[in-house]
Parts: C-alpha cells; structure tokens; sequence
C-alpha cells in the first residue's frame, strides 16, 4: 500500500556524523513483541554489555507501549548509537498532554499504572519528550557500557 | 519467542497459576481472563507461578498489583508470586514492588509458606 504515513514527513533526522547507521521499525499495539525483539537484536549488534539488554527492552517497550496506547495507532522506533550510547526515539503522531515533569517523581507505593515513564527514567542516562501538533519523539539515551540503576 | 502459556494446578484450597511467554499491555487480558476464572470456580487463594516467564512490563505488573491488592483484603484470599526472576521480571526490582509483594523463590516454597493452619 502506498499510504504516506505522518511520522516519516516530521521525523528528524538523527543529529549528528558521529551516528551510525539508522534502523527503523513500524508498529502497532500487537507487534510490540516485535519491537522487543528489534531492540534486543540492535543492542546486541551496538555490542551493549549483556547485562544491559534487557534494561534497554524494558525501557524501549514501556515508551512503545505509550506511544500506541496514548498516542497513536501507529508508532516508529528508531535506534542508532552515537558516541559509546544508544538511542531509541519513540514517534508517534498524536499529542500528548504532559505533566512539567513526566516521569521524574516514583509512581505512588502501589500504583496500578502510569510507571512507564518513570521507569524509563530509571534506566536510561537521558530521557527527553517532544510532543507538539506534528507528534510525539521520546528520545532515551544508555550507555552501551554503564549501569544507571 | 514464546507467546504467553497459562495453566494451573490445584493444591488443596490453592491454585497455582503457571505462567510462561511474555506479559504485556496485549497479553495481559488473558490473564485477567484466567484469573477471574479461577478466582470464580476456585476461589482467591492464588500462587503465581513465574518460572517460565519470559518478559513482563509495567501494565502486567499493574494487574498483578491490582489483584494482590483486591485478594488481600477479601476474605481469606491472597496472591503471592513464585520464581521470579530478575533477568525476565526486572520491572519488579525496578519499582521497588518486590519488597513489598509476597514473593517466594518457588512453588514449593510458596506451597509450604502458604499452606493454611485452619
């Protein structure tokens, strides 16, 4: 089908010559087993240390989760390194209203939801989120090396 | 990779709900699902079994949260967790929720640091 989707016409490009190649993945809610995927291959193939893996997934899914869950039906991720770190952007097409702050304070003892961000944030040395009429870009940032949490 | 598997056990008035493949926002109705079911024809006295996890997020482990909390304050019902990991359910570690969830390192454990003394 040769729909143009949204998000590849506001995507940015990624900044700097330092950035290695680019991969992207489309998704929706139900392939975000295979986004899990995409990340665990990738982060392999930046060779970030085993331990790490799976705080990347972690990480990567809650803000996927996010995207097709409060944004919109169809989501992008993108994930590169970039001097000794990774990144993963998170695109989606709708707004979201955010809070100041999303994320930086620990969800309630017991919270029954809401934990994506937060936990995002304990894991990656950079969390950053642009949301505006064109969409929604969560950007995390890990060291391929160094454990945060 | 594993898409998710549930069955269950009966061990007096316990049901151990073993639970393997991955947990996310999708999957997780099925477990909502099994649990009502077993929780109905059962009742509330529940072991989930972790062993064969492969993955869990945040929103699966809401609805744990959600029925240990319900169970605990029913009468005589109670969730507790068994054989979880930290390499395939980190968000437990991550949120602190493990220090405050009844986690047991196995069924067996579980079994024994459940069993009921009416």
């Amino acid at each position: 089908m040769a729909v143009r989707h949204p998000i590849a016409e506001s995507w940015q490009p990624p900044p700097n010559d330092s950035a290695g190649p680019m991969s992207e993945m489309k998704f929706t809610a139900e392939q975000l087993p295979g986004v899990r995927r995409f990340t665990e291959e990738h982060a392999r193939r930046y060779k970030v240390d085993d331990g790490l893996i799976g705080d990347l997934v972690i990480a990567v899914n809650e803000i996927a989760t996010n995207a097709v869950r409060h944004g919109s039906a169809h989501a992008e991720l993108r994930m590169w390194t970039e001097d000794g770190r990774v990144i993963a952007e998170i695109h989606d097409s709708g707004s979201w209203s955010l809070s100041s702050a999303p994320g930086a304070t620990p969800p309630p003892p017991e919270a029954e939801g809401g934990m994506g961000i937060w936990v995002a944030r304990q894991i990656c040395s950079a969390v950053s989120i642009n949301t505006g009429n064109n969409g929604t870009v969560v950007r995390l940032e890990l060291s391929s090396t160094a454990r945060y949490i | 990779m594993a898409a998710l598997e549930l069955s269950s056990s009966r061990h007096g008035d316990r049901t151990v709900l073993h639970v393997s493949g991955e947990l996310d926002i999708i999957s997780r109705a099925e477990l909502v699902t099994y649990l009502d079911r077993t929780i109905k024809e059962h009742g509330g006295r529940i072991i989930l079994d972790l062993t064969g996890l492969d993955f869990m997020d945040t929103s699966a482990l809401s609805t744990v949260v959600s029925y240990w909390k319900r169970l605990a304050s029913s009468e005589d019902g109670f969730l507790a967790l068994a054989g979880a990991q930290y390499r395939t359910a980190r968000v437990l570690w991550i949120t602190g929720l493990a220090q405050r969830l009844p986690m047991y390192d196995d069924v067996a454990a579980a079994l024994a640091g459940t069993e009921s003394h009416a």
